[in-house]
C-alpha cells in the first residue's frame, strides 16, 4: 500500500531521518518505535505530505506521493501529537468543522459525527466544550477528527500521551477494532513498548534519524534469543560492582534500573554463581535475582543503549 | 471559506470576555478622551496664537473693507495674525500648515448682505473659511468669523432701519452663520471615529495573535492535512476580520450616536457616507489581519510575530491619532499619519462630517482599497503552503 525510499529530512545540514526505508502492506498494523529525537515525528510528517522530504520518495498504491500528495492525503487520516482540536468549540461542532474541511458529504456528515463519537465513547458528552474534557477525552477528539473521512491508512503519533488509563485503555482498544474489522491500516508510534506489542504486526526500530531494526515481534526478540535478562539486586550496590559484572565473561550489557541491576548475557554459564562471587568481593551480598526472558523494550534498549522514554 | 469563517466567528463569539471589552471600551475611552481633552484645551493659560490668510475677491467694498478692518483690530492682534493674499497662494499655505486657514470674501459678499435681511442673520452671505481638517484652531477660527459677520450685518441691519427701510424688522439677538460648506467637527465625533478605528487595528492584530494558537496547537497542520484549499483558511480569516471589524466599528459609532448624541441630527446621506468608510476601513484591516496572519505562520517565533503585531498597533494607532488628538502633532507628523488606514480613516470622517462631499473622498476610499489588497496579496504571498517547512 505504502513505502518510503531513501527517505530523508535535513534541517540546517542536520539530518532528522536518514535513508528510511519502510513499508505499509494493506490491512496491517506496524509500530514505529524510537527514543525522544529519533526522527519519527518527522519520518510521520513526510509519510502524511505534510512536508516534504530533502530526497527520497514516499509511494502510495505505485505512485509518488511527493509529486501527487493528494491521492494519499484523501484516504489517510492523521492524529498528530499535540491535541489538535479547538478547545473553545464542542466536541461537534469540532467535528463538524473537520469534516466540512475534509469534504465529506454534507448530507452524509451528520451520521458520520456520530457513528465516530460513539467509537470514542463521547457522544453524550457530545455537546460540552473542549476545553472541559480530560485529557483522554480530549485526545479522543483528536482520534475522532482524523477518522471523519473513514481513512483507508490511519496515522497515529503518541496518541497516548499523557492519559488516564481508561482512555488509553479505549484508545487501543479502538486502534484495534478500527485495523481488525474495518481493515483500517495503521501506523502506530509510541513510547509505550506495550502498546506496540499489542496492537502492532510488524515494528520498525528508530534512532538518530534511521532505522535499526524491524521485523514481526518474534523476529525482533530473536536478536536476544540466546541471552536470558537477569535482574539482581545486592545489599551495597556499587559502582564497582557494576563495572565488576560488566567485565563478566558473557555479559552483553548492565544497567542499574529502579529495581536493582538489569543485565543481559549469553544463556548458561552460571551467570548467578559468577554475580554472587563479584558482590561478595565487593563487600555485598545477592538479596535477590530474577531470570527472564528478553521483551521488545529489552530489544530496544539492546539496541540504542537507552530506555523508550529517555 | 465560508467553513473556516464560521469557525473564526464562533471561536470568537464564544469569548465574551474579549467581545465584551472589545465592544465596551472604546465606548469608555471616547466619554473619557473627550472630557480629558476638552477639560485640556479649556484650561490651557496661554493665548492661542491662530493665522488666517485672507483672499478678497470683493472689489473695494466698504463691508469688506470694515471686515478686514475687524480682524486686524488691536483687541485681536495679540492672538490673531492676519495676511491678505492671492487665492493660490492662500490655498497652499493652507495645505502646507502655514496658515490655520483662509477666509474668502467672495465676489457679491456685500450684495449677498444686502439680501440678507435681519431674520436670516447673515446666513446669505459668501464668506467660505477654508480649514484643512479638524482641529481645536479652525474651530476658533470659524467663531472668531461668524461672530464677526454677525457684527456687520448687525450694524448694516440698523444702518438699514434707520433709512426706513420698509419691512425691516429689529435686529437679530444672536443666530448662527452658516460658513460655507463647513459643519462643526466635534471633540466626541473625533474621538469616536479614532477610537473605533483604533480599536479595529486591535481586532486585526488579535486575529495574527490567535492563528498562533491555532499553529501551536497543530490544528493549522490539520488543515494542511484535509486536501482542502490551503488559501481557504487565509481567506476565512480575511472574511472574519472584516465582519469583526466592520460590526466592532458600527458599534462604537451608533453607541456614541444614540446613547452620547454624537452625530444627532445627521441625514440619511450623512449615513450613507458613514456606512462606506466603515466598510473600507473594516476593508483595509482586514487585508492587515490577512498579512498578520501570514506572518505568524511563518514566524519562527508566535511570541516575536505577536510583539511584532503589537508594535504595528501602536505606532498605527498613535501616527493615526487614536491616542491623543492628530493636530497636536507637528505637521509633518500628521502627514505621515494619513499613511496609517486609521489616520486615513480619521481623515476621511473629518472631510465628510464637515463637507459631506463624496468627490472629497474618493482619493482616500481608492487608498484603503489599495491598502486592502495590497496587505491581502502580501498576506497569500506570504502564506505557507503545505510543505514549505
Amino acid at each position: 500500500m505504502l513505502e518510503t525510499v531513501k527517505l530523508s529530512k535535513s534541517y540546517k545540514g542536520k539530518k532528522a531521518v536518514d535513508e528510511i526505508d519502510l513499508y505499509l502492506d494493506e490491512g496491517e498494523s506496524v509500530g514505529l518505535l524510537g527514543p525522544n529525537g529519533a526522527g519519527k515525528s518527522t519520518t510521520i510528517a513526510m509519510i502524511s505530505t505534510l512536508i516534504k522530504p530533502t530526497s527520497g520518495d514516499v509511494i502510495f498504491q505505485g505512485k509518488s506521493a511527493v509529486s501527487d500528495p493528494a491521492s494519499l492525503r484523501r484516504v489517510t487520516g492523521v492524529v498528530p501529537q499535540d491535541i489538535a482540536v479547538y478547545e473553545e468549540l464542542s466536541a461537534y461542532e469540532n467535528l463538524k468543522f473537520f469534516g466540512r474541511i475534509y469534504k465529506v458529504d454534507k448530507r452524509a456528515l451528520e451520521d458520520r459525527i456520530q457513528d465516530v463519537l460513539d467509537m470514542v465513547g463521547l457522544k453524550d458528552r457530545q455537546k460540552d466544550l473542549v476545553k472541559t474534557f480530560s485529557g483522554g477525552m480530549k485526545r479522543r477528539v483528536n482520534i475522532a477528527a482524523a477518522l471523519l473521512h473513514n481513512p483507508k491508512l490511519l496515522i497515529l503519533d503518541e496518541p497516548t500521551v499523557g492519559i488516564d488509563p481508561q482512555s488509553r485503555s479505549h484508545i487501543l482498544e479502538m486502534v484495534r477494532e478500527l485495523n481488525q474489522r474495518h481493515k483500517t491500516t495503521v501506523l502506530y508510534t509510541s513510547h509505550y513498548m506495550e502498546e506496540v506489542e499489542q496492537l502492532c504486526n510488524r515494528v520498525y526500530i528508530m534512532d538518530h534519524g534511521r532505522i535499526i531494526a524491524a521485523g514481526t515481534k518474534a523476529e525482533l526478540l530473536g536478536i536476544l534469543s540466546s541471552d536470558d535478562k537477569v535482574t539482581v539486586q545486592v545489599s551495597r550496590p556499587s559502582e564497582a560492582f557494576l563495572q565488576a559484572i560488566r567485565a563478566l565473561e558473557g555479559v552483553r550489557q548492565a544497567e542499574a534500573v529502579n529495581d536493582g541491576i538489569r543485565i543481559i548475557a549469553k544463556k548458561g554459564g552460571n551467570l548467578i554463581g559468577r554475580l554472587a562471587r563479584e558482590a561478595e568481593k565487593a563487600g555485598a551480598e545477592l538479596t535477590h535475582f530474577q531470570v527472564e526472558t528478553p521483551t521488545l523494550e529489552d530489544v530496544f534498549l539492546h539496541l540504542t543503549g537507552r530506555t523508550l522514554r529517555d | 471559506m465560508r467553513t473556516y469563517m464560521m469557525k473564526d466567528l464562533l471561536l470568537y463569539w464564544r469569548n465574551r470576555r474579549e467581545i465584551a471589552i472589545g465592544l465596551l471600551l472604546p465606548i469608555v475611552l471616547v466619554l473619557v478622551l473627550n472630557v480629558v481633552f476638552s477639560d485640556l484645551l479649556g484650561s490651557e493659560d496661554k493665548p492661542m496664537a491662530l493665522t488666517l490668510a485672507v483672499v478678497i475677491e470683493d472689489d473695494g467694498s466698504p463691508e469688506a473693507g470694515r471686515l478686514l478692518e475687524d480682524l486686524r483690530s488691536p483687541a485681536l492682534a495679540k492672538w490673531l495674525s492676519v495676511a491678505e493674499l492671492p487665492k493660490p497662494e492662500a490655498l497652499r499655505q493652507v495645505e502646507s500648515g502655514d496658515v490655520d486657514g483662509a477666509l474668502v470674501i467672495s465676489r457679491g459678499y456685500a450684495e449677498s448682505l444686502s439680501h440678507a435681511d435681519a431674520r436670516e442673520g447673515a446666513a446669505g452671505a459668501r464668506l467660505p473659511l477654508i480649514v484643512k481638517g479638524y482641529s481645536t484652531k479652525a474651530t476658533a477660527l470659524e467663531g472668531l468669523i461668524r461672530d464677526l459677520a454677525d457684527q456687520v450685518n448687525f450694524e448694516r441691519a440698523i444702518a438699514a432701519a434707520a433709512d426706513g427701510d420698509a419691512g425691516m424688522t429689529p435686529p437679530p439677538t444672536g443666530g448662527r452663520e452658516l460658513l460655507e460648506g463647513a459643519q462643526p467637527f466635534t471633540m466626541a465625533q473625533y474621538f469616536t471615529i479614532a477610537i473605533g478605528a483604533l480599536f479595529g487595528l486591535f481586532i486585526a492584530s488579535t486575529i495574527g495573535e490567535r492563528t498562533g494558537g491555532e499553529k501551536r496547537e497543530q490544528v493549522f497542520n490539520r488543515v494542511l492535512l484535509s486536501n482542502s484549499r490551503p488559501l481557504d483558511f487565509l481567506m476565512g480569516k480575511t472574511a472574519s476580520a472584516f465582519l469583526m471589524i466592520w460590526m466592532q466599528f458600527a458599534f462604537v459609532v451608533l453607541v456614541s450616536r444614540f446613547s452620547l448624541g454624537v452625530f444627532s441630527g445627521k441625514t440619511a446621506h450623512f449615513w450613507m457616507g458613514m456606512l462606506a468608510m466603515i466598510t473600507l476601513h473594516a476593508a483595509a484591516l482586514a487585508g492587515l489581519a490577512a498579512l498578520f496572519a501570514s506572518i505568524t505562520l511563518r514566524a519562527r517565533s508566535i511570541d516575536a510575530a505577536s510583539g511584532l503585531f503589537l508594535t504595528i498597533t501602536m505606532v498605527f494607532g498613535t501616527l493615526g491619532g487614536g491616542f491623543a488628538p492628530i493636530h497636536f502633532f507637528p505637521g509633518w507628523l500628521q502627514r505621515i499619519g494619513e499613511w496609517t488606514p486609521n489616520g486615513r480613516t480619521l481623515a476621511m470622517a473629518t472631510e465628510w462630517i464637515q463637507f459631506e462631499d463624496w468627490s472629497a473622498l474618493t482619493v482616500s476610499f481608492a487608498w484603503l482599497l489599495a491598502f486592502a489588497l495590497a496587505m491581502l496579496l502580501a498576506g497569500i504571498r506570504l502564506y505557507p503552503g503545505r510543505g514549505d517547512r
